[in-house]
Order: C-alpha cells, then structure tokens, then sequence
C-alpha cells in the first residue's frame, strides 16, 4: 500500500484529505507542520507528500526544501494553497513541489493527480 | 453528524477561542507582528475548513475577515478600534453559525443578509486603495478581444506555445489565429465544437471561453451553446477552410506572424477566463474522463512552469530528472509506454545539453486536452451566485446518505487532552519494565527465607509485594485504558470506500455498521485496517451480485453489508456479513485439489464448513479473472496472517445463495501476555495461557499407538500427542516422574486439541512479548522473547508454526 503523507496545521483539512486518499486505498500519515513532517519522511520516506503553505513553525516551502536537500528517496509533493497568484504558484515550484492545486481541493482532482504522480492507473 | 463535519466543528471552536484571546492581546500590544500573523493564520486556517463545506455565508464573511487582517497585517490598513469590533462581531456570526450546525448539522439558510451587511463592513475597512485595484479590470476585455488587429488573447499564451510556434513560423510553417463561434443552435445540427476544434489540422493550442458572462445557473440553458473557441494552428489556410468548411461564418482566420508570436504584448489586459486546450497526440488519453483529462493538462502545466524557472545549472539538471519523472509516471499511469520512452530521450538530452527544450517539446507535443489555467473559475459571477458548485463536498450530502446506518451519536467535543503516541509508548514500556521488575521481589523473598534464613523478613518483602503488585496492574489496566480507541476509528472509512467501489462495480450495496464505540488497543485496531480493506474488497466483488442477478434470484436488488463490532470477555468480535452468493465448498474443493493444496483422501474427509475454511490456505485464489479491486495479489491467506499476527483468529461461515460471514476475533489489548512456562530438557519455554486447555500428568502405560502416531484417550476423547523435544528436534527422551506419568499440555489450536508432551510444567506468568530481533526474526517457531524477574530470557512458543 502506497503512504502519503498529509501535512496542514488544520485538523479538519487532514481529515478530508485522509478521507478521500484513504478511500482509495491510500495509507495516510499526518504531520501538523512542516518540522514534524520532515522528521517523519526522514525516519520512514512517504511514497507522495501533500503539502500545505502556512503552518508555523515551518512552512510548506521550508519543508519542501529540506526534504530536497535530503538524502533520502524522494516521493513527488503536492502543495495544497489557497493562493491563485502565480508568484505563490513558481514559490511552490521552486522549493520541490511537483504539483500546485487550489484549495479547496475537488476530491477526483486530488486522487487523479496522486495516481498520476505515482503512476497508477486513471480511469 | 459526519466525523469531518465533527473534527470541523471541534476545531473551529478551537479557533475561536485562539482568536477573541489574540484579539483582546493585540488591544494591549498594538500592531506586533507576531500576534497580527498569528491572528491571520488562525482566520485563515478556519476559511480553509469551511470552504471544505457549503457554508457560503460563513465562508463569505471569513474571506472578509482574511482580507482585512491581511491588508492590516502588511501595513495597508492601520488597525482601530473599529477594527476590534468588526472582527469580533464576525467571529460571533461565525460562532453562532457554528452552534447551529453543531445543534442541527447545518446552519438555518435565514443568514445570507447578515453575512453579506457583515463582509461589507469588514470591507468598508479596507484601504480604498486596494479596492480601486481589484474593481478595475475586467469588464471591457470582452469586446477588445476580437477586434484588435493582433488578438489580445495571444498574449496570455503560455510562453512554451508560443516559443514552439514561432520555431516552426521561423522554418517557413503556416500558422494562424482561429476564432471559431459555433452556432448557438450547434447542438441540435449535429456538431461537436469541441470535437471539431481538437481535430483542427495541426492544432497546438486552444482556449476555450464564454460568450457572454454566465446566467445564474437557474437560467442557464445547457441546450445553447455560449463558447467560443480560440486556437493557434499550424496548417495551411486551405486545410483549416476545407476542416470548418460547412461553418465558414462562424470562423476567422488570422495569419500569425514572427513577430507577434516574439511580442505578443501588443497590449496588455487581463486574461479572459476560461478553458485551455493543448493538442496533437504523442500520449495516449483515450478512455480518460474529460474531468481527469483536465488534471492531467493541469499537472503538464506544472511541469512547463517547472521548467521555465531560473537557476543554476545543477538546480536546472535536478529539476529536469524531477520533471521527467512525474511525466514518467503519468505515461505509466496510462498506460503508455511508447510516450515513455521518449519521456526518457528527452531527459538525457535535456540533461545533456542544460537546456530544457527536449522536455518542453516532448510537453507541446502531448496531447494534454483541457487546461483550466491555475486559479481561473469560469467566471467570477458564477462562484459568487453558485457556491455549491465549487465547493467539493455538501455537509448535507454526507449526513443524508440513506444507506448508510451508523450508531454514533452526535455530542459535544468531549474534554480531552492530545498528546504524541510516542510519550504514551514510552509510558507503556516504563510501566512493562515495572510489572517485570516486580516480580524479581517473590525471587528476593524466597533467597531472604531460604538462603538467609530470615523469615520475618522474606514475609514482609511478599506483604510490600501484594502491594506494589497491585498498583503496577492498575497501572497497567490505566494505560491500556489510554491506549483504547474505538473501532470507528477505523470503520469511518468504510462507508466511502464501500460507496467508491460499489460504484465502480455496478452494484448496489448498503453499508451497516454496528458498534462503532467498541474500544480495543490501537495497535490492535491499526493492524485490523487492512485485513478488513481487503475482506470488504472481496465481499463487495466476488461475493455480492449485480442488481440484475440478485432481482432473478428473488433478493432485494441492494445488497447489504454489515460490519459489527462486540466486546465478549476480553476479547473483541468483528464481524462481516453480506447477503451475497455464499462460497460454495464444491467450487473450493475442486479449486483446492487442482491447485494441490489437499490430496485426494483428504478431501472425501473434508466437511462443508472446512472446506470453505481453504480460501484461507496460502496459494488459494477464487476468483476467475483477476480483478483491479480485490485481486492484488493478496489473498485470504494475507488476511489470515494479518489477524494472527495480532494472536487474532478468524473464522467463516458461508451458505450458497443466502451469504457469507466472517468472524474476526481479537484479544483487547496485546501488551501483557500471560504464558505458561514448561520444562523440556532443562531449558524453559514459554506457552500463551490462551492456547493453554489443561495439565494432565499420563502414564506411559496410557499412551497408545493410534495410525503411527502416539495419542491418549482423555474423557473419552482421542487427543493426538506430540513430543516438545521432538518438535524442537531436540534429541533427549521426554522425562517421566517416579510413577513413570508423562507431564502433557493440552493445547487448543484452531478447532481441535493436541496433546504436548513436555518435561515438567513450572507456574504461569504474566510478560511483555518483544518480537524477536535482527538475525533471530527468522526464527518463526518463536512468538517473542520475555524477560524474566530473575533477568533470564524466556523464549515464547508461536505453537501454530511448532505443531
């Protein structure tokens, strides 16, 4: 079973993206800021990381970042933001986000880009 | 209530609080930075859950409240009094909003005035500079855009397009402007505009947009088609005339020249929302809905950016490798290996060369269909009059689902206190380590009597004994305590998961969940998640029928399943029933035998209920076809070593044409394991007491020899007897007392007892199993290792591998 790993400091938005990932057969973890999630994918590397922006004490680009200098086998990441703007959008690109979606999230758009990233089958 | 719309409600109750608290912190410390962004975010975060929801009214005022603290936050507005209030009268908007949905799952829909006087105000204090800014724009870009002698719109193609035109224009190739209105009639002459436009000869690129701004939704005839259409081709005139030859008044062509294509921001206005189409076909994307087809445009979008960022060349190889790599993945994800090879050239020239023009080529050439570009709604009207569209999920949705039954009851946030599963962890280790600690004292008492001589004192060591026994085991039934979690934990998944795969099996299917508040450990409940995935996988594919089967077979054409949870003793039921075609043992025999998992004389033996048991059996799959859900290669016998992990065991009951039930049966917590300790050659071992039937001491004269196999007649039942020593290959006889009697175990072990003949039986303890370790974890005639009060180490039978 492939793990992903959530990460937003908002409980309800980890709730729902649990709910759709794991209703897919997805084995979810959740981490609340970017430092716990950093040392989460260190001790055990997530297959894919959905990632949110605004969480102190790290954000989602400071995570990205780290878990990019990392040595460790590198999953694709999702950032999850509520901003439109495209400067947000290139921020999230240059940290090591693979994908940018908007908050709110459809729940097919979440699990089509997941499979798609990890090369499972879309129907 | 739904478990998110709960976690909602817990959380932004929470946020409240967080908020009135900063507020009345940021009266006293005026303007600090740190307060003012904490007082952002917690705004932000509780927008961000409720647009996970439909409560426009809520969301509306929110976004005004972000926005206000936002133009604060950065200096634009100064913060007032006035500020305070404002933010405080919305959060109490909000609040009040939120005990209405905590009450009746929903908020009364007699909000939307005060929500839209509330916004307004928090606007009104906004510096007027910003709202001149956003008010400004777009309303004239519609006209403009066909007029003008260059088309407005070329500028907002993505640079990578436009960079692959010009190329091509260099090399002498035809390109041209379409700008195709279809008839707003066009449905009902036969035509397929979009179909049309995607087949237009040399297609590159392509937008479409609204005509007119969107109806309110009320009005809004699907039959009449408002689109046009703009695309950049590059064909020769005649081939796009004869291609749009039976509407050539509904089409303009305009050449596009070099220069345009070089400087496109003839003049500059905002981008006309809509939809982006992105043509020709290197990947294959038949067969993908036109919804997921758009995700897939949106992520080649992401790459093109990726690709279009600045940086140094290692940054650049690095950011090559990662592109190649999603774009790998999507050509693995359908199933186009031939695009993925050229993903693969791309890459090694990209990386080659330190340019990455292979990749944007390989990215112009794909056949990513329908981009809506990032952050664009259809129109800015339509969110605003229709917010249910956009929102994902409806609370109601969730909370009127008919077919699913669920036993919680809604009820306040109960007061609790969270904390890491580590620190808990670690509590239960220090606890494990006192209850073994403990029992080093009975050791102490019997070496102060015996080898000292001290009575008095070995008697007061046992009574201290009782008493630091008796508080370690409160200890630990208080920490198994903290440790339980319901089994809804786990089960609130299902109803989603059963809805997803019903669906895509074309069955019908209501999900009953039973017991949800059963509470067992977390680990327990955590190693139950998949077992149960994969039984409701099987259930809902090979064991309920389609509509159609169920109706000629006189059934209700819904299937039921039900998942039931109970506590009997110290154990935890689950159960699994479905009202679906039963296992017929024939079917499983026939399987069994032709797969050489029973020879012949067995299965004239077998009985109906063992015979169904087989699917069990590693090796053994049913079903015909491998299936996408439940045949992943992981059968039952995965399942069943799931739950035995767990010292769990699992049972099935199967009646053709009536259904089919599993019983899973778990041990509530599995951190104290009690064990008999046995004898064998001078070495100790340690037996689970759950396996443990009786003591019996046999004499030898007693033991006959029945088919070659040496067994004993007990209450007049036939228990087949088995040698310790034998099993552990080791080579020293069983020992017999003075009256030449065989110390036996009687163990149970799935349905039947064996009798276990051992040394000597010693008393029973309570341990804490570790798994085995390192180069000992292959050992699986071990459960685990314990320590023992006297600092030994006992080795824990796992008697299902011995026997």
């Amino acid at each position: 079973m492939k793990r992903v790993l959530v990460i937003d400091d908002a409980a309800t938005v980890r709730m729902y993206h649990r709910n759709i990932l794991e209703g897919a057969g997805y084995a979810v973890e959740e981490a609340v800021n970017g430092m716990e999630a950093l040392e989460k994918a260190l001790q055990e590397p997530a297959d894919l990381y959905v990632v949110d922006v605004n969480m102190p004490p790290w954000d989602g680009y400071v995570f990205l970042q780290r878990l990019r200098e990392s040595d460790i086998p590198q999953g694709p990441a999702i950032m999850v933001s509520t901003e439109s703007d495209s400067k947000d959008e290139a921020r999230a690109y240059v940290a090591g986000a693979n994908a940018y979606l908007i908050k709110p999230v459809k729940p097919a758009q979440l699990l089509t880009t997941t499979k798609l990233l990890l090369g499972e089958s879309v129907s | 209530m739904s478990p998110l719309l709960a976690q909602f409600q817990a959380e932004a109750s929470e946020v409240l609080e967080g908020i009135a608290l900063k507020l009345m912190q940021l009266e006293k410390q005026p303007g600090d930075p740190s307060l003012m962004n904490e007082l952002f975010r917690l705004v932000h975060t509780l927008k961000g859950n409720s647009g996970l929801f439909d409560f426009p009214e809520m969301t509306k005022v929110l976004h005004a409240a972000e926005d206000l603290m936002d133009s604060v936050r950065t200096g634009a507005t100064s913060q007032s009094q006035n500020f305070t209030d404002q933010i405080l009268d919305a959060m109490d908007f909000v609040g009040e909003l939120c005990r209405e949905i905590e009450a009746h799952g929903a908020y009364a829909p007699n909000h939307t005035a005060k929500s839209a006087q509330l916004a307004q105000a928090l606007r009104a204090l906004i510096s007027t500079d910003d709202e001149a800014d956003s008010n400004a724009t777009p309303a004239n870009s519609e006209a403009d855009s066909l007029a003008n002698p260059i088309p407005a719109e070329l500028a907002h193609v993505p640079r990578a397009v436009l960079d692959a035109a010009r190329l091509q224009v260099a090399e002498g190739a035809p390109c041209f402007w379409l700008t195709y209105k279809p008839d707003e009639a066009c449905f009902f002459q036969g035509d397929d505009p979009l179909f049309r436009v995607r087949q237009t000869p040399g297609h590159l690129w392509g937008k479409i947009v609204p005509t007119a701004p969107w109806p309110d939704l009320s009005a809004l005839d699907p039959f009449h088609c408002a689109l046009a259409f703009h695309s950049i081709a590059l064909a020769p005139l005649e081939e796009l005339a004869e291609h749009f030859q039976y509407m050539p008044d509904q089409v303009e062509f305009l050449a596009l020249s070099e220069a345009w294509l070089a400087h496109p921001e003839g003049q500059s206005i905002t981008p006309q929302p809509g939809l982006e189409l992105y043509s020709t076909s290197q990947v294959q994307t038949e067969g993908l809905s036109l919804e997921n087809s758009q995700y897939l445009a949106q992520l080649f979008h992401s790459q093109r950016q990726i690709l279009n960022l600045a940086g140094d060349a290692d940054t650049q190889r690095k950011r090559f490798q990662a592109v190649a790599d999603v774009l790998s993945k999507c050509c693995q994800s359908l199933g186009d290996t031939r695009a993925q090879s050229r993903v693969v050239e791309a890459c090694d020239e990209a990386l080659s060369s330190g340019s990455a023009a292979p990749l944007l080529a390989w990215l112009n050439d794909a056949n990513a269909i329908v981009v809506p570009k990032a952050g664009e709604a259809p129109t800015p009207g339509v969110v605003e009059s229709s917010p249910s569209e956009t929102s994902p999920l409806k609370a109601q949705d969730r909370s009127e689902e008919p077919s699913i039954v669920t036993a919680t009851t809604a009820s306040g946030p109960a007061k609790s206190l969270k904390v890491d599963q580590a620190k808990i962890d670690r509590l239960m280790n220090l606890i494990g380590e006192l209850v073994v600690s403990k029992n080093a004292i009975p050791y102490l008492a019997q070496r102060a009597e015996n080898q000292f001589g001290v009575r008095e004192l070995s008697r007061e060591i046992k009574t201290q004994y009782s008493v630091i026994n008796r508080i370690a085991e409160e200890m630990q039934d208080a920490i198994m305590q903290i440790r339980m979690l319901p089994v809804s934990f786990i089960f609130q998944r299902f109803p989603r998961l059963v809805r997803d795969i019903s669906r895509k099996l074309g069955k019908e299917v209501s999900l009953v969940l039973v017991g949800e508040d059963t509470e067992a450990d977390k680990n327990i409940i955590e190693s139950l998640a998949d077992p149960l995935i994969h039984i409701i996988r099987n259930s809902l594919d090979h064991g309920l029928e389609t509509p159609e089967v169920r109706k000629a077979q006189g059934k209700a054409a819904s299937g039921t399943l039900t998942i039931s949870a109970t506590q009997e003793a110290d154990r935890v039921l689950i159960e699994i029933t479905d009202d679906g075609k039963g296992i017929n043992p024939e079917v499983i025999k026939r399987k069994a035998y032709e797969k050489g998992l029973v020879d012949e004389e067995a299965l004239a033996r077998l009985t109906d209920l063992d015979a169904i048991q087989l699917i069990f059996a590693a090796g053994f799959s049913t079903a015909e076809t491998v299936s996408d859900l439940s045949g992943r290669g992981v059968g039952m016998d995965v399942v069943r070593s799931a739950v035995e992990r767990v010292n769990g065991t699992i049972q099935l009951e199967s009646e053709v044409g009536k259904g089919t039930r599993l019983r899973i049966s778990l041990p509530l917590s599995m951190a104290v394991t009690q064990v008999m300790i046995v004898e064998s050659d001078s070495q100790i071992f340690g037996i689970p007491m759950d396996h443990v039937v009786e003591t019996v001491r046999i004499p030898r004269a007693a033991i006959r020899t029945i088919k070659h196999s040496p067994t004993t007649i007990l209450r007049g039942r036939v228990v087949p007897l088995k040698s310790l020593n034998g099993l552990l290959q080791i080579a020293a006889a069983p020992k017999a007392n003075e009256q030449d009697e065989l110390a036996v175990l009687v163990v149970r072990l799935g349905t039947g007892v064996v009798g276990l003949i051992v040394d000597d039986f010693c008393e029973t303890v309570d341990v804490i199993q570790k798994p085995l370790l390192g180069i000992l974890s292959g050992l699986n005639v071990y459960s685990g290792s314990a320590l023992m009060g006297d600092g030994s180490v006992l080795m824990v039978l796992n008697l299902k591998e011995v026997i």
